[in-house]
């Protein structure tokens, strides 16, 4: 009898054991942020707001380099018939627009990336805290992106019962009220 | 006594079932290096090849316009200070023009070159594919990662050694790809 307890009675440590390893089993779940970000009705105000900006830096570069051009014309047609001090002044003057262009080139390409970055940061933000609710509701360890920025595959494969468990993006989409 | 048996049958019952469960719970997690596959592929050196002798008759179409460029540019460097000022900006003009069409000319060869890679690749690409699925279904795996992406940068920064010897599907899936 005694012997019978203490056997129910190991039983049930080793299920306690189980039941620590069950609590520590890894689970890994995966979603493709960049497609939810682009599903996100805010894109649309994104992107018309990238586009405006765009669109009003070339406008203002393309009269800069208009201005450059006309400037340079001039100095062509009376070049013949200057001095040569002036023509080395108009000559300095003519290579620092034509750098002030390169600057403003090389400005406006930074402030687009900030921009963008300035706009898609707080859609990113709420990506992330609706993955890691998603996670913490389905008890996993790890959330894995599948493809980086560059198109690269990050997850190769996930078999079909995994795609069911693990694939999250619907999870995540549901969770942003899309 | 037999309310004991039925109480042990039941705590074994219990047993049984935890670690049923802890079996198809515990994830198998693969990877493999997608790069060391292509590189290993007959089909690829072909594709290579062709791509090389592709790129040396653009290259060599492109380098003769190059040079009757160059030529033309030197000549108006040599004839300018006798040209008029109306010759001379005609001469430039058409300098000009001659070098913006060499440019446009060797961005279409570009794009040409990727489109023509792209397109031969892409068929090698689903062949792969097809062979990790395979091998990944073969060894129960639930999932496969890429080891390394195709601009060098390392996902998986170590593997022990089982995982290395069990779980790196990389030359399994090259000896599919290559026994056919």
């Amino acid at each position: 009898m005694k012997k019978l307890i203490l056997i129910v009675a190991l039983f049930c440590v080793a299920q306690m054991d189980i039941a620590v390893v069950n609590a520590q089993q890894l689970t890994i779940g995966y979603v493709d942020p960049n497609s939810i970000l682009a599903k996100m009705p805010e894109m649309a105000a994104v992107d018309r707001k990238l586009k405006n900006f765009m669109e009003k830096k070339q406008k203002e570069f393309a009269d800069k380099e208009a201005g450059f051009r006309d400037q340079m014309a001039a100095y062509e047609q009376k070049k013949a018939v200057i001095s040569a001090d002036a023509r080395t002044r108009e000559e300095t003057k003519l290579n620092q627009l034509r750098q002030e262009l390169m600057v403003f080139d090389q400005q406006y390409q930074q402030e687009m990336q900030q921009k963008q970055a300035e706009y898609v940061g707080p859609l990113y933000k709420q990506i992330q805290d609706a993955i890691s609710a998603v996670a913490k509701e389905n008890k996993m360890t790890y959330i894995f992106n599948t493809v980086t920025t560059t198109g690269d595959f990050i997850l190769l494969y996930a078999s079909d019962d995994a795609q069911q468990k693990y694939n999250i993006t619907e999870k995540v989409i549901a969770k942003l009220g899309m | 006594m037999i309310q004991f048996k039925k109480l042990i049958g039941i705590a074994l019952t219990f047993v049984c079932l935890m670690s049923m469960q802890i079996s198809a719970q515990s994830l198998k997690v693969g990877y493999a290096n997608p790069d060391q596959i292509i590189g290993n592929l007959p089909s690829f050196k072909k594709i290579q090849q062709e791509m090389e002798s592709l790129v040396k008759t653009r290259e060599a179409s492109l380098l003769g316009k190059r040079d009757s460029l160059a030529k033309s540019f030197q000549s108006y460097q040599e004839l300018s200070a006798n040209m008029s000022t109306s010759q001379r900006e005609a001469e430039e003009t058409r300098l000009q023009g001659l070098n913006d069409e060499l440019q446009e000319l060797s961005n279409s060869v570009r794009a040409e070159v990727q489109r023509k890679q792209a397109e031969l690749l892409q068929p090698v690409y689903s062949e792969i594919q097809k062979a990790i699925d395979e091998v990944a279904k073969e060894l129960k795996l639930d999932f496969v990662f890429n080891k390394v992406t195709s601009n060098g940068d390392t996902i998986i920064l170590f593997a022990n050694d089982t995982a290395s010897n069990k779980l790196d599907i990389t030359e399994k899936v090259i000896a599919k790809l290559t026994k056919k």
